[in-house]
């Protein structure tokens, strides 16, 4: 049991600290988004979301007539100011799937936004279940191998540290292996309850390609045997993938549909509106409520697009989708206000300060016994690495943001490569330095990557904490200020380990309270 | 309402962590009579209890459940390190063991 | 490993014989496999010999794998 949670962890550690960094920031998505397009407007216009529908749709026809799908998410709730949408084609060739198209609208003119190309917190989002430069599947494997690795770890966890209930408010600060192993199991058990269910529900997430097979045993093999699952399991009714070409017809108005929709769930209480193959008789229109629930499911309208009546899909939600899609919305956390998504940032922090703590625990307990060996440094290598290094890397990828050119072509991706160019840096410099010395340079340099964030802003563009806090725009200035923090965070971390440094004393690394916070 | 949340759930683990010897002897205390520490006890999880009702009364039962667990967290990990801070001066070896 | 093998025969297993609609048994299922995939890697960790430890393993899955063949498909 305990070679288990040691070894387990420490092989699947490294990307399951990546995988919690990227998620924690991604319960912050949307604030970075806004962040890293500054060309937003600093104080949204008010637009009625069915002046901004009308607009959008307009702006469909004119862009492809006969689109399989258009789909459209008007302005409101913690989502953008703008109107975003996506346009899907018919496909070419049987069974291939056709162009898309995606974007934003000002949702007071019905005109194109130009903001820089950009990730986004998006992107940032996405790598902690693609992971990056790696094929999706091949990435949601190596993730799920992990993810239940994780799972494992944090069982025999508890079995093997029953000790941890016992110890429940032990911390010992200090650099010793045993204030790391209180650290460990303090951020451990602390949201042990989120820790669990981040798991599963991660698990949950890919559930269809972990379980493929078992799928695969009722339904059959195949993209669309899996999707008659998978759609049941999301939606909770089959969805019109259907991309063969109807018979034209004429469509009903949109106005009346939205207006029930306003009626049922409150005005400017719209997600999105989905629309497939319009403008032919198979069409339908699909509208679903802004607001999320921790059960997860949102209301739904379904209309037929050409006579404008509802069509009674009804969302069949037997027991065991519940659980899922509850397990699915929890792990999302979308439902939650600012001070929950705080919470679940906090949370999120733990359990990547879990990983991290029990990434350096591994060594500490090692260093007698191991030091000098090869694999012994490269464990320390790539802890500093991954610790100090990735999340230099991650401030990197908001600097990049600020400071490549605007009309650089392929710009989103260079700011990611750039992102990983820092790591590889960050990993060549912590190869080549003495571990001890490693630490407290790297916390130094992540610092001060994370610390200058405002300052660059300030000087790259006009919306800065100034700008921001005068408009009220609390938001935008949560991630200047959250920079500040953990860049804040870095220093101490820095100033702690050149202290162990000086002392030679052999255990010697950031505090672990200060890298709780800095992460 | 959940200023009072997270109070009422710091107080709640303060009073279960005085209810444990290990802690009282870290702070230089006399041991906990049976009890002292079931009343403690006691206390402790009433005020867990109240704080999810704070919760619940902010964000509604099923969000608030979910809050509930990330102000318990939140709250926990204040009193951790509040509590190890204070007690560090009085350690002589800094890896004594518990 | 085994335990995939367990977990996916088990969740067949399941899936086929709940005397549920089609979706519900197979989320039902699914749900399942995760906690099961880890039971099995948990008993096969405490298991010392690491012949009883793949018996186990393949015995259980062969069994269930087994009685869903026998079951056939829905």
């Amino acid at each position: 049991m305990s070679w288990l949670h040691t070894w387990g962890g420490l092989i699947t550690g490294w990307i399951l600290f990546f995988v919690f960094l990227t998620g924690t920031a991604g319960y912050g998505e949307i604030e970075l988004d806004r962040w890293m397009r500054p060309e937003k407007p600093l104080v949204a216009p008010e637009v009625a979301q069915a002046d901004a529908l009308a607009l959008g749709l307009k702006f469909a026809e004119t862009t492809i007539p006969d689109a399989r799908r258009w789909l459209l998410s008007p302005p409101g709730g913690r989502e953008q100011p703008e109107l975003r949408y996506f346009i899907e084609d018919y496909p070419e060739t049987e069974g291939g799937s056709g162009k898309r198209f995606s974007g934003y609208l000002d949702p007071a003119t019905g005109e194109k936004t130009q903001y820089r190309a950009t990730g986004g917190g998006r992107l940032l989002y996405r790598m902690h279940y693609q992971l990056h430069y790696i094929p999706r599947t091949a990435a949601a494997w190596i993730v799920g191998f992990c993810a239940m690795a994780m799972f494992a770890a944090l069982v025999t966890g508890i079995i093997i540290h029953a000790r941890i209930f016992k110890d429940f408010f032990t911390f010992r600060p200090g650099t010793g292996h045993r204030n790391w192993l209180d650290a460990h199991n303090v951020v451990g058990v602390l949201s042990l309850p989120f820790h669990l269910m981040i798991t599963y529900s991660g698990l949950m997430f890919l559930c269809y390609v972990y379980m493929a097979p078992v799928i695969a045993a009722e339904y059959g093999w195949g993209e669309d045997n899996r999707r008659a699952f998978t759609d049941m399991m999301f939606l909770g009714h089959p969805l019109d993938r259907d991309t063969r070409r109807a018979a034209p017809a004429p469509s009903a108005s949109l106005a009346p549909m939205l207006a029930e929709a306003d009626r049922l769930w409150g005005p400017g209480n719209i997600g999105f509106v989905d629309i497939t193959r319009p403008g032919t008789t198979a069409a339908r229109v699909r509208i679903v409520e802004g607001t999320r629930h921790v059960a997860g499911e949102r209301a739904t309208l379904v209309f037929d697009g050409v006579t404008g009546t509802v069509v009674d899909g009804p969302i069949v939600n037997p027991p065991p989708r519940a659980i899922s899609k509850t397990l699915i919305s929890l792990h999302e956390g979308l439902f939650a206000g600012p001070v929950l998504r705080w919470l679940y940032f906090l949370a999120g922090l733990m359990g990547t300060a879990m990983i991290g703590s029990g990434l350096i625990l591994w060594t500490k307990k090692r260093r007698a016994r191991l030091e000098g060996r090869v694999g012994f440094s490269l464990v320390e290598r790539l802890n500093v690495a991954t610790v100090c290094g990735l999340s230099t890397a991650v401030a990197a990828y908001l600097w990049a943001n600020r400071l490549l050119p605007v009309e650089m072509s392929g710009r989103a991706a260079w700011e990611a490569h750039v992102m990983f160019l820092v790591w590889a840096v960050m990993a060549a410099h912590a190869a080549l330095r003495p571990a001890a010395r490693a630490w407290s340079e790297q916390c130094g340099i992540a610092a001060a990557a994370f610390g200058l964030i405002p300052l660059v802003n300030a000087l790259t563009t006009d919306r800065h904490l100034g700008a921001s806090i005068a408009a009220g725009q609390w938001d935008l200035a949560a991630v200047d200020l959250t920079c500040l923090a953990i860049g804040i965070g870095f220093v101490a971390a820095a100033r702690i380990a050149a202290r162990g440094h000086q002392r030679a004393v052999p255990a010697k690394t950031i505090s672990p309270t200060v890298h709780g916070a800095a992460e | 309402m959940i200023v009072l949340a997270f109070f009422l759930s710091f107080a709640a683990w303060t009073a279960l962590a005085f209810a444990m010897n290990r802690h009282r002897r870290d702070l230089g205390w006399a041991r906990a009579t049976s009890g002292q520490r079931t009343v403690l006890r006691c206390v402790g999880g009433s005020l867990l209890a109240a704080s999810l009702w704070a919760c619940a009364e902010h964000w509604g039962w099923s969000k608030g459940t979910v809050a509930w667990f990330g102000v318990m967290a939140a709250s926990a990990g204040i009193l951790v390190l509040a509590l190890g801070y204070r007690t560090q001066p009085r350690r002589s070896g800094r890896n004594r063991r518990g | 490993m085994g335990g995939y093998g367990v977990a996916y025969a088990a969740s067949v297993l399941m899936a086929r014989g709940l005397p549920l609609s089609r979706y519900e048994a197979m989320q039902w299922a699914i749900l399942a496999s995760f906690p099961i995939y880890l039971c099995v890697v948990l008993w096969a960790f405490r298991a010392r010999p690491l012949m009883r430890m793949w018996k186990g393993v393949l015995g259980l899955a062969g069994i269930c794998a087994g009685l869903a063949w026998w079951m056939g498909p829905a």
